[in-house]
């Protein structure tokens, strides 16, 4: 069967004007420009069958925002090429616009001074929707994401939540068969994105979209995504299942300790690895699966203040796939 | 049918939201009354002292005023709070929510916001048009006004068009802020018959920034004989002048999409 999306080689890459500092530097440049060229995606390749929920993670300023930016065809490929449902998104034909929906994180596209309720029949028409469809996938959506009460209140007078889910709606009102979503939890509490991401995989497991989730949050992708992309500048990482990185990469968690006098580092090597240690805080890194033992241990044998557990973090799990990579 | 139906949508939503607020509808109407009102005193001053001004006499130049006022009306009714939102988009990289969905670009951020309120301008610059025909001796026919009416609709399309490609800059040159202004001031010329300019103003102001030929060919409609070649002219340039905006659009975002 076909991939949905296929990409192969794909680069993008951007020329900076590069100016030195001060008053001569820009006089300077005024005469003679000199450009450096920022690889923000070089050389990728990946495939995605129908109804998959892919993951693609990595810092800031990967290149992944730029990658679901050439797929929903607002930017040209320096080289290489992407298709999605067969179609070349550059293109931006409309047959394909109606079968594909982008969704970035914080970006308001909803009426602000209207109830997100006109926005909506805005959109409908726009994709040209059939009342039938729209009607059911609208009440449908409304309510999986329980926001009947707010339809018919303006945009601006809706708490950020609220808003987020009028968003979801009207970008998901034409049934797309592919979603983007970049950083879509971003700026939103833990518990709304909680909610958020129950609210996908509902979504995904319903309709059998196929998505490409963008994230530099770990929990965004472990909750939706089996498979995941990482990508660090511009390359690919890693490709494949999510559960197999964890297993090796992600097998610790860390265990921060704060404590009322001062301990010898001596004593923390029994419980685990010693990552950071400063006479009064010290960090442990410690076996996923030997964390509640530990953690009790220590604090039972140490003068413990404060204790914080918490994740491997991505950029650690993508250094290490670097050194393995080399 | 679908470009209707969205505009059906953007005027619905234009009246929902300026109507939720009487108060600020109340102000325009009383704005705008006195604002007409001084500009049609200061000229009735004037020609006090003259009989013509460069030919047009003073009925003929209620006329102009009115239809200037018209088209004026015309423009900050439809276009104006587009092209406000059309600046900040092109600036700020905001138009990726509109590409990626199947509609004209050009057609929403060119018309997706409406000054409902303005209507008030177009009904006293009517009346003035109105004021200024009954104090000739000329009889209109129905396709005189027809013709009238049909030359309104391209002075719009050319202001249109003129202010567009000046919003268009901005791809290019992100702080072209002043060649826009200055677009906005030149605007205002259109006010004057086009018997003022001479020489290069007037090749200019013909062709390059069709000014001329906006108020004063359709005004001139109703009071003198304009002839078929000029009104062949204007129509042409004004088609030229709306496709030009469709091409520069489309190169404009070319450009926008491969930053």
């Amino acid at each position: 069967m076909n991939p949905i999306i296929d990409v192969k080689h794909l680069s993008k890459y951007y020329k900076q004007h590069k100016k030195e500092p001060g008053l001569k530097g820009s006089i300077k440049a005024l005469f003679k420009r000199k450009y450096k060229t920022i690889k923000a995606v070089d050389n990728i390749s990946f495939t995605i069958n129908e109804g998959e929920m892919v993951g693609f993670i990595g810092p800031n300023g990967a290149g992944k925002t730029t990658t679901l930016k050439v797929l929903s065809g607002l930017l040209y490929p320096t080289s290489g090429m992407a298709t999605v449902l067969g179609y070349t998104p550059h293109r931006r034909q409309s047959e394909y616009q109606k079968q594909f929906s982008l969704v970035m994180g914080q970006k308001n596209q909803l009426w602000w001074d209207l109830p997100a309720l006109e926005s909506f029949i805005l959109n409908k028409e726009i994709y040209e929707v059939p009342q039938e469809q729209y009607d059911k996938t609208v009440n449908e959506l409304t309510e999986l994401l329980d926001v009947k009460e707010v339809l018919k209140v303006q945009v601006r007078k809706l708490s950020l939540g609220q808003r987020m889910k009028c968003e979801l709606i009207a970008a998901l009102l034409h049934s797309p068969k592919v979603l983007f979503l970049d950083e879509p939890t971003i700026g939103l509490d833990v518990v709304m994105q909680k909610k958020i991401r129950e609210f996908f995989k509902e979504y995904n497991r319903r309709f059998k979209t196929t998505v490409i989730l963008t994230s530099h949050y770990m929990d965004d992708v472990k909750e939706l995504c089996k498979r995941i992309i990482m990508i660090n500048k511009g390359k690919i990482v890693y490709d494949g299942d999510l559960k197999e990185i964890i297993k090796k990469y992600a097998s610790n968690k860390y265990i921060t300790l704060v404590f009322l006098k001062e301990v010898n580092q001596s004593d923390l090597k029994k419980f685990g690895k010693v990552m950071e240690f400063e006479p009064l805080k010290a960090t442990l890194s410690v076996a996923r699966k030997n964390i509640p033992q530990v953690a009790s241990d220590v604090l039972k044998k140490l003068p413990v203040d404060d204790l914080d557990i918490s994740e491997a973090k991505l950029d650690d799990i993508i250094r290490q796939l670097f050194e393995i990579k080399k | 049918m679908k470009y209707l139906k969205l505009y059906k949508i953007f005027i619905k939503n234009s009246f929902i939201r300026e109507f939720s607020d009487p108060l600020n509808i109340i102000i325009s109407h009383i704005a705008v009354l006195l604002w007409m009102s001084s500009i049609v005193i200061l000229y009735k001053v004037i020609f006090t002292h003259l009989d013509t001004i460069v030919g047009w006499t003073w009925s003929e130049t209620l006329l102009l005023i009115g239809t200037f006022y018209i088209v004026d009306g015309i423009i900050f009714t439809l276009f104006y709070w587009n092209f406000l939102k059309l600046k900040e988009y092109i600036k700020k990289q905001k138009l990726d929510g509109i590409l990626t969905k199947p509609v004209s670009s050009q057609f929403v951020m060119s018309t997706q916001e409406i000054q409902a309120s303005m209507y008030i301008q177009f009904i006293v610059a009517i009346v003035v048009v109105i004021l200024g025909l009954s104090q000739t001796e000329i009889r209109v026919d129905l396709m005189h006004i027809g013709l009238y009416l049909f030359f309104l609709a391209c002075a719009s399309i050319i202001a249109y068009t003129v202010w567009f490609l000046s919003m268009c800059s901005l791809f290019w040159i992100p702080s072209a802020e002043n060649i826009i202004q200055f677009f906005e001031e030149i605007f205002n010329f259109a006010v004057y018959p086009s018997q003022i300019y001479s020489g290069v103003f007037k090749i200019i102001f013909t062709f390059i920034i069709p000014l001329a030929l906006m108020v004063t060919i359709p005004s001139q409609i109703l009071t003198q004989e304009v002839s078929h070649v000029t009104l062949i002219i204007t129509f042409l340039i004004t088609v030229l002048l709306f496709i030009l905006t469709k091409v520069v659009w489309s190169i404009g975002l070319k450009r926008y999409t491969n930053q």
